[in-house]
C-alpha cells in the first residue's frame, strides 16, 4: 500500500469521525465530562512522613488517627491547648452575676486578659469551664461588649446560666485561622502544606527550604540544647536570610507575621510529634519484618551449612502475623504513654525556648574591634583549639579539608554520594564563606556571636561557648571573622595600644 | 475532487472547534483552589489536660498481677557471653602510625583502629544487652555517679556506653587538638559541642531521654571517630567486654527479653528471652557473622 492511499485512508476516517452527528455525540460526551470534572478543587492535605508511610499498616493507622486528633487538618485545624502556641482569642472569666440578677439577660461581668478592643459582636465565645461548656452552647456568640464595666453579652440559649468563676475564650484559635491563611498564600510554595519543605517550588531552589518538621531551626539565639525562640523566626520572615531564597516578608503587618510564626511553630511541634511517635515504633516498620524475615533465612542457611539442627526460616506472613500482634499490644499498653511523653516533651521545650534563659547573652559586652583584637581572633581562627579552617578554610572562603572528605552517615557505615559536608536533613551544606560579608543568620555582630557560641542546630557547626572559648574570645573571632569581607587574614603586628604596627599598607596587604 | 476538499475544510474547523473547547473546558476546570489562602478553615479547642485512659480489662489485670507475683519470687544476676559464630579476620586498622589524614602529629601517634567487629576467643566485644522496659517488679537503683567520656588520639573511650537518663557524662579531650563531639540521638536534642584541647575537666552532657536503640556520636573534625551512647531509665543493661562477657544484677526473676543491638548489624535480636531463677543465671547470645553483614 502506498504511503498516499494510507493517508488517504485515515483522512477518510477523520471526516467520518468529524461528520455531523458523531461529532454532537463527542461534544455531548465531552461536556458532560467538562461539568463532572468542574467540581472544588483539591483539598490541602498534610503529608505523612516516609517513617510513617514504612509502619506496618495497624500501626500507620494509629500514627495518622493520633496526628489527625491532635493537629487535625488544614481545612479543620485542631488547636491542641497542650502546646505552647498563641491560637489566638481573649482569655476571660466571670467574676459576677448580671446585675439585674435575671436568668434571661444572656449577660455576666467578666474580666477579661489582654486586648479587649479585638472582641468585636459575633466573635464566637469557647465556655473552658462550667455549665455551659459541656457542649450545647457551642455556637454561642458576643452580643456586645462593653470594656468599661465588663458587661458581656452573649447571643444563643439563655439557660444553663453561667457561675462565678467560669472561664471562656473569645474568638479562639484567630490567630491560627489567620496564621494559616498567610501561610498558604506565601509560604507553601515552597515549604509545603505541612512544613515538609516539599512544596510544589521546593525542587528547584538551593538552599532547599526548611523541612520544620524536626523542630531543628539553624538560626537562634538560644543556647545549643533549646528550640528556636519567637523572635528569632519573626526576625527570619520579616528580614529574609540573604544569599538563599528565602525573602523578606517586611510587607506582611506585624499581626500577620506574629500569627504566621505561631502557625509556623504548630507545624514544627505537628512534624516532630510525628517524628517522635515513629521513632518509637521502630519493631512495627516494613523494613523490620523484612529484616526479620532475612535474619531467620540466613539463620538457616548457616545452620544448615554447619550441619546443625535449625529451625524452619519464619515465613513473610508469620512474622506479619505477629509484628500486627505484638502492635496490637503495644496500641493497648504502651502506645498512651508514649504520646503522652512525646506531647509532655515537645510542650517542655517549646516553652522552654522563650525562657529568658535559654537566650544566649554575651558576658562581656563586644571587645573592641580593633586590629589587636582582630589578630587575637585570627590567631584563635587558626588553632588547634577551635580549628574553625578545618571548615571554613584558611582564608575563609568555606573551602576547608572537611569540604573535600566523604563522610559517613550518621550512625551507618554508608558514605554520602556527595564529597563535604551534609546537615541533619542529610542535604550538602557548604561552610559559609566568610569574605563574602553575608551572614544567612544575621549580621549583627551579636547573631555571629551566637552562631560561634551555641553552634548552628542541625549542621556540623558545633558550639564553643562555656565550653572552649571565653566571650572575649568569641568576641574577637566575630571581629576577625566581619573584618574578613574587607581584607585577607593576613597576620599584622600590632602595637601597644592596638593599631596597626607601621603603615596601613601592612594590615591591608 | 472539490467536494472532497470542502469536505476536508470542514473537518479542519471541526477540529478547531474541539481545540477550543477542550483549551476552555481544561483552563476553566481548574477552579479556585480550596486549600488556598481564602478557604474556611475551622479551630476545634482541645484541651490540654489528658482524656482519662480507657481502664485495662480485667484480663489484662489479672495478666500483669502474675508477672508481678512471679517477680516477687527473687532476684538474679545474669552472667553471659556474647558469642561470634562465623569465621573472623581481625579487621585493619583504619590508619597505621602516622597515617592519620587529619592532625598526623596528633591523631598519627597511635594506630587508628577499626573498632567495628571486635572478637577475642570467639567473644564479641561492644554488643549492647538491654531490657527496653523496667521489668515488673524491678526495683530501680539510684543514678550512678558521673561517667567519663574521653577523646584520646582521636579515638572516642569508651566506644559504646550504657548509662542512665539525667546520668552526668563528662567529655573529655586528651588530645592536643580540639574534638567537636556530635551526638546523633532519636528522642534527645543533638549535643555538638567543642571539647577543647587537654580538656580533663570535662564538659558535662546528660540525657533527658530514654532511647530506643543506641545512637552514634562523632566529631565532625576527625571522621573517623565513632562511638554509640544507649541512655536508659533503668539499670538492666551491659555491654558485651573484650572477652564478650557481660552480667546483669539485680533482675526479678521470670521470663525476660532481652535486645541484643550490635553496631555493625544493628538490632541483631529483638527479644531474646532468658529465663531468670533467684540467683545466678548464665546464658551465651550466639550472633551468627551473617547477622553482622559479613
Amino acid at each position: 500500500m502506498s504511503r498516499y492511499r494510507v493517508r488517504q485512508q485515515s483522512l477518510k476516517r477523520w471526516q467520518m469521525a468529524c461528520s455531523a452527528g458523531r461529532l454532537a455525540r463527542w461534544m455531548a460526551l465531552l461536556i458532560v465530562v467538562g461539568f463532572v470534572g468542574c467540581g472544588p478543587g483539591p483539598q490541602a492535605e498534610f503529608s505523612y512522613r516516609e517513617s510513617t508511610q514504612k509502619l506496618i499498616p495497624d500501626a500507620q493507622k494509629a500514627v495518622k488517627q493520633t496526628l489527625q486528633e491532635g493537629f487535625g487538618t488544614p481545612q479543620d485545624l485542631v488547636a491542641w491547648e497542650r502546646f505552647p502556641i498563641g491560637y489566638g482569642g481573649v482569655r476571660g472569666s466571670i467574676v459576677a452575676p448580671p446585675k439585674d440578677a435575671n436568668s434571661t439577660s444572656k449577660s455576666v461581668i467578666a474580666r477579661l486578659e489582654g486586648v479587649t478592643d479585638k472582641i468585636s459582636n459575633n466573635s464566637p465565645i469557647l465556655w473552658l469551664t462550667g455549665v455551659r461548656s459541656e457542649g450545647k452552647s457551642a455556637s454561642d456568640t458576643v452580643a456586645s461588649f462593653d470594656a468599661k464595666t465588663g458587661e458581656l453579652k452573649w447571643s444563643g440559649a439563655a439557660e444553663p446560666v453561667p457561675a462565678t468563676g467560669d472561664v471562656f475564650i473569645v474568638g479562639f484559635g484567630r490567630s491560627l485561622q489567620q496564621g494559616r491563611s498567610v501561610y498558604m498564600k506565601n509560604c507553601m510554595h515552597c515549604h509545603g502544606v505541612s512544613g515538609d519543605g516539599a512544596g510544589p517550588t521546593a525542587q528547584f531552589i538551593n538552599p532547599r527550604p526548611r523541612d520544620y518538621r524536626l523542630g531543628v531551626f539553624k538560626f537562634t539565639s538560644t543556647l545549643s540544647a533549646e528550640k528556636v525562640r519567637r523572635d528569632d523566626l519573626h526576625r527570619v520572615v520579616k528580614y529574609g536570610i540573604p544569599g538563599t531564597y528565602m525573602p523578606s516578608f517586611l510587607l506582611l503587618g506585624e499581626e500577620e507575621t506574629k500569627s504566621v510564626v505561631e502557625y509556623i511553630r504548630w507545624l514544627a511541634v505537628r512534624g516532630e510529634f510525628e517524628k517522635r511517635t515513629d521513632d518509637d515504633l521502630g519493631d512495627f516498620t516494613e523494613d523490620s519484618v523484612a529484616d526479620t524475615v532475612k535474619k531467620s533465612a540466613t539463620a538457616f542457611e548457616s545452620a544448615k551449612k554447619a550441619g546443625e539442627k535449625a529451625d524452619r526460616p519464619a515465613s513473610l506472613n508469620s512474622v506479619r502475623k505477629s509484628a500486627a500482634e505484638a502492635f496490637a499490644k503495644y496500641l493497648s499498653d504502651d502506645m498512651p504513654g508514649a504520646v503522652e511523653d512525646t506531647a509532655t516533651f515537645l510542650a517542655e521545650a517549646w516553652t522552654r525556648a522563650d525562657d529568658e534563659a535559654s537566650l544566649i547573652v554575651p558576658a562581656v559586652p563586644r571587645v573592641a574591634d580593633n586590629a589587636a583584637s582582630r589578630e587575637r581572633g585570627r590567631l584563635l581562627y587558626m588553632s588547634d583549639k577551635t580549628k574553625c579552617y578545618t571548615c571554613h578554610g584558611m582564608l575563609g572562603k568555606g573551602d576547608g579539608a572537611a569540604t573535600e572528605d566523604f563522610w559517613k552517615k550518621p550512625g551507618s557505615e554508608e558514605l554520602y554520594p556527595r564529597r563535604g559536608l551534609h546537615d541533619t536533613w542529610g542535604n550538602p551544606l557548604q561552610p559559609r564563606n566568610l569574605t563574602l560579608g553575608q551572614y544567612r543568620g544575621g549580621r549583627r555582630p551579636v547573631d555571629v556571636f551566637r552562631r560561634i557560641y551555641a553552634g548552628i542546630k542541625g549542621t556540623p557547626m558545633p558550639g564553643f561557648g562555656k565550653t572552649a572559648l571565653k566571650d572575649e574570645e568569641i568576641w574577637d573571632i566575630v571581629n576577625f571573622a566581619m573584618s574578613l569581607q574587607y581584607q585577607s587574614p593576613q597576620p599584622v603586628k600590632v602595637n601597644s595600644v592596638g593599631h596597626v604596627a607601621g603603615t596601613d599598607a601592612a594590615a591591608t596587604r | 475532487m472539490v467536494s472532497r476538499i470542502i469536505k476536508t475544510i470542514t473537518g479542519a474547523a471541526a477540529a478547531t472547534g474541539f481545540g477550543i473547547l477542550l483549551l476552555v473546558i481544561g483552563t476553566g476546570c481548574s477552579g479556585p483552589l480550596v486549600s488556598g489562602a481564602n478557604a474556611v478553615t475551622t479551630v476545634k479547642y482541645r484541651a490540654a489536660t489528658k482524656e482519662a485512659p480507657a481502664v485495662a480489662s480485667t484480663a489484662e489485670n489479672t495478666a500483669e498481677a502474675v508477672e508481678a507475683s512471679a517477680g516477687a519470687g527473687g532476684i538474679g544476676n545474669l552472667k553471659g557471653r556474647v558469642e561470634y559464630v562465623g569465621d573472623y579476620a581481625p579487621l585493619a586498622p583504619l590508619f597505621g602510625k602516622g597515617g592519620a589524614t587529619k592532625d598526623p602529629s596528633i591523631c598519627g601517634l597511635e594506630v587508628i583502629p577499626n573498632e567495628t567487629i571486635i572478637v577475642k576467643d570467639g567473644g564479641l566485644a561492644n554488643a549492647f544487652v538491654y531490657l527496653d522496659k523496667i521489668p515488673k517488679g524491678a526495683t530501680v537503683s539510684a543514678v550512678g555517679d558521673p561517667i567519663v567520656f574521653d577523646q584520646k588520639v582521636c579515638v572516642f573511650t569508651p566506644h559504646a556506653m550504657v548509662l542512665r537518663v539525667k546520668q552526668t557524662v563528662k567529655v573529655m579531650n586528651g588530645d592536643g587538638a580540639a574534638h567537636n563531639t556530635h551526638t546523633y540521638p532519636k528522642k534527645n536534642t543533638a549535643f555538638n559541642s567543642v571539647v577543647q584541647p587537654n580538656d580533663r575537666v570535662g564538659v558535662d552532657l546528660a540525657y533527658g531521654q530514654v532511647e530506643k536503640e543506641p545512637f552514634s556520636v562523632g566529631c565532625d573534625i576527625h571522621p573517623w571517630m565513632v562511638a554509640y551512647h544507649l541512655p536508659l531509665d533503668h539499670s538492666f543493661a551491659a555491654i558485651s567486654g573484650a572477652d564478650g562477657t557481660f552480667e546483669i544484677k539485680d533482675l526479678p526473676a521470670g521470663k525476660h527479653e532481652f535486645k541484643v543491638w550490635h553496631e555493625a548489624g544493628k538490632m541483631v535480636e529483638k527479644a531474646f528471652v532468658v529465663m531468670i531463677k533467684p540467683g545466678d543465671n548464665e546464658v551465651t547470645i550466639k550472633v551468627p557473622a551473617s547477622k553482622l553483614g559479613k
